[in-house]
């Protein structure tokens, strides 16, 4: 443990010592404190906190993750250059803890780092709610600076359960034949159902129901966030129409809207109105008769419920460590790729090897929503065409596995984003975080290390 | 051919530089045995691109034999933990730049594993034995050449190794410093550990190896102990306290009868490092501030005597 602590603190005076470092917060200074003022918000406190939570968090963390690829990269491939890799492999050091004591000091240096950069930017939200308006800031405090759990409908949440189940009718009503996977048949009735919107006329109503796993915090009420399409131009005024909450519990409450339509707006149900709720269930109900036209909800994104879970504080260090977690990853990725070839190489080696997961899950998301030809009536086949489908078949089966593999092994990477839920005031579970540190810590980054290792141990360090 | 004694043995070392298609490039070096005893201080000679650095890179295992036997201690070159009972002064000071001295002495003690009160000790013994206690916390880059090859052989020193191997040891020294580290290397040698040194500058060589084995082109050319290769066989002097005229005339009379040969008598000159050395001692005792690196006479104690070993 001595040398790997060793090698750590040495990576970490080096980095203190070096111009590095102060171009390194330079930028992050930039990016922190410069870049929220120079960006335009819409003016309003809601708009200036989120500029400040997703932009400076997210320029941060980009420029964390830049000088982290490159630090990463150099950290062995430079020694090698300079030759002092020479001495401490002529020293009782085996290969693992040079590469575990040069990770340790990437992750030292970026925990202190990231510290700095959460601790700057919870000054600068406190300090701007210092001088804003109360109601304001009570706003925010309430809808963004707080974590949040997000709830769907069920008929969102549960949308792929109900549709799979249902499968073998909507076959039989649609008479689609046996050969079309039922892969096919799932997409296409979902792209059905998502773009029908759901219209309510005047004095129509439509219900929405909300399971809710956990009992809701007490004492914070539960927000509504909505948006509406009209079928008429309204010029900007505001629909009007009600809303109502029901519970399993026997409880209501209701609430009249006046909403502009096109934006989001948010309504809070207090929780005395649906204490000890397990199922919600929410109705809106066209009344404008004013202004008579049908009101448009977007089937899969038009409302969604937000249950208090943590503080802001909380929240801000689960993402900044779900942010650790992913730097933690790139430096695994960066020195192993330092470890056989030289800095350029190795960091462009590196951003290939970050941006494949991403480029996996793009890859298979486009294969999801591709257009498949299903017709099967009225061909002339030809001689050789049953061989020919035969192989075709065979090759897609191939490719369409490895990429299945690959999208399995890859896609849990792309699954966190730390600086898109800050600003929308959503809660980081705990969950999210023991899901990163299992697979950026746990998987991902021992795979690298050991092949970081093996090639260290391979490798003729004394012919350079 | 290896005894109990030996400390580093190779048997038929060769080692094939090859290309990134994996066909052979260069023979860096091929076939050769040598053997190095406790307590001795060996020499590796030859012109550059003989194969003395590639060797020598083969006995920290920096670089993997091709084909033959090479151990040290009795372990595979490949041993991580052998490498505890060995120091390395490399040819060129692949030292960190951003480290002062005494943090780069502290760096390298810890990765023996030595406790921080042992680490302290010794670093500052060691900075006293090479002169650089008066230096401060000036970082390595801020250093000459000399001043960082001082601190490259400190912290070969640091785990008081029981094999040192210096690689060219007195490249970018001044002669005092030259002087210095040769005496150090007789003095380590006194003390019971084993040396191998590698160099292209014969005097130094002669000064302090007791066997030497002489490389060209990956061969081995010559070997045997120092004596035995310069002694002249054929020849005899004698050296005595200065005489008059008449004196040498005689002698020279007395041994023309002896010999067939004429003899020949001259007075003896002192080299030009000896010259060098007076001088400075003499400049040093006028009480002149020095700047640079200032050595002091005696090894750090803690480096052990044969039989602590």
């Amino acid at each position: 443990m001595n040398q790997i602590i060793a090698i750590a603190s040495l990576s970490i005076r080096t980095a203190i010592r070096s111009r590095i470092l102060q171009i390194l917060l330079t930028l992050l200074m930039a990016a922190l404190v410069v870049f929220p003022r120079v960006l335009i918000s819409d003016g309003t406190l809601e708009g200036i906190i989120r500029i400040m939570l997703q932009y400076t968090l997210g320029s941060a963390f980009v420029v964390l993750s830049i000088a982290t690829m490159w630090a990463a990269c150099g950290s062995i491939s430079t020694e090698v250059q300079t030759r002092t890799l020479h001495m401490l492999f002529s020293k009782p050091v085996p290969a693992a803890r040079v590469w575990l004591g040069k990770w340790l000091g990437l992750c030292v240096l970026n925990f202190f780092l990231l510290t700095g950069c959460a601790a700057i930017v919870a000054i600068q939200v406190q300090l701007t709610l210092k001088v804003a308006d109360a109601t304001e800031a009570e706003i925010v405090k309430r809808e963004i600076l707080v974590g949040r759990q997000e709830i769907e409908p069920d008929d969102v949440r549960f949308m792929e359960k109900t549709i799979r189940s249902q499968l073998p009718i909507i076959r039989k009503q649609k008479n689609i034949a046996d050969d079309v996977p039922d892969s096919i048949v799932y997409r296409t009735v979902v792209k059905e159902i998502k773009t029908r919107p759901h219209v309510v006329p005047t004095d129509g109503q439509h219900n929405w129901t909300f399971t809710l796993d956990e009992p809701l915090a007490p004492g914070h009420p539960l927000q509504v966030k909505f948006k509406m399409a009209s079928s008429l131009d309204r010029d900007n005024t505001p629909i009007l129409g009600k809303w109502l909450v029901r519970t399993d519990t026997g409880q209501s409450w209701t609430h009249q809207s006046h909403e502009r339509a096109g934006a989001f707006a948010q309504f809070s149900i207090p929780y005395e109105s649906v204490t000890d709720a397990r199922s919600i269930q929410v109705s809106y109900i066209n009344n404008d008769h004013q202004h008579p036209s049908s009101v448009l909800f977007n089937w899969e994104s038009s409302i969604r419920l937000y249950a208090w879970k943590t503080h802001f504080t909380t929240n801000l260090l689960r993402a900044c460590t779900l942010l650790f977690i992913l730097l933690a990853l790139i430096a695994a990725v960066g020195i192993t790729t330092g470890c056989s070839l030289t800095l350029p190489v190795a960091a462009f080696t590196t951003l290939f090897f970050i941006s494949m997961p991403w480029l996996v899950v793009t890859i298979h998301e486009s294969m999801s929503s591709a257009p498949t030809a299903t017709s099967h009536a009225g061909h002339d086949h030809g001689p050789n065409e049953g061989h020919e489908k035969g192989n075709a078949d065979t090759k897609n089966t191939v490719v369409t596995s490895i990429h299945q593999a690959t999208y399995t092994v890859l896609s849990p990477v792309t699954r966190f984003h730390p600086v898109q839920s800050l600003p929308d005031g959503k809660e980081i579970p705990v969950h999210q975080l023991l899901e990163a540190l299992f697979f950026c810590i746990g998987i991902y980054s021992p795979i690298f290390a050991i092949a970081g290792i093996r090639i260290l141990n391979r490798r003729e360090v004394g012919a350079v | 051919m290896s005894s109990p004694d030996s400390i580093v043995v190779a048997n038929g070392l060769t080692k094939v530089f090859k290309d990134f298609w994996q066909r052979p490039k260069v023979t860096a070096v091929n076939g050769i045995d040598f053997e190095i005893k406790r307590g001795r201080i060996f020499g590796l000679l030859g012109p550059n691109g003989s194969g003395k650095s590639t060797t020598i890179k083969m006995l920290l295992g920096l670089l993997h034999p091709t084909a033959g036997e090479l151990t040290v201690f009795g372990q595979d070159t490949s041993n991580v933990a052998n490498k505890s009972r060995v120091g390395y002064l490399p040819e060129e000071s692949y030292l960190y730049p951003h480290l002062s001295a005494p943090e780069t002495l502290d760096f390298y003690g810890r990765l023996f594993d030595l406790d921080r009160a042992t680490r302290k000790l010794r670093t500052a013994q060691l900075l006293d034995m090479v002169g650089l206690n008066d230096i401060g916390h000036r970082t390595l880059g801020e250093f000459s050449k000399g001043m960082a090859r001082r601190v490259g052989l400190a912290q070969a020193l640091i785990n008081d190794p029981e094999l040192i191997i210096l690689d060219e040891p007195t490249s970018g020294l001044d002669p005092l410093g030259t002087r210095q580290v040769k005496d150090l290397i007789i003095a380590l040698a006194r003390r019971g550990k084993t040396i191998l040194l590698s160099s292209h500058l014969l005097s130094d060589v002669e000064d302090v190896c007791d066997e030497i084995v002489i490389l060209f082109n990956g061969k081995v050319c010559a070997r045997g102990l120092v004596d035995d290769l310069l002694k002249e066989q054929s020849q005899v002097r004698f050296t005595v306290p200065n005489l008059s005229p008449k004196q040498v005339q005689d002698a020279l009379a007395r041994l023309r009868d002896i010999c067939a040969d004429d003899p020949v008598v001259d007075h003896p000159q002192r080299n030009l490092e000896q010259f060098f050395l007076s001088a400075v001692r003499d400049a040093q005792q006028t009480g002149v501030t020095q700047t640079g690196a200032r050595a002091s006479e005696h090894l750090a104690d803690f480096l052990s005597t044969e039989s602590d070993t």
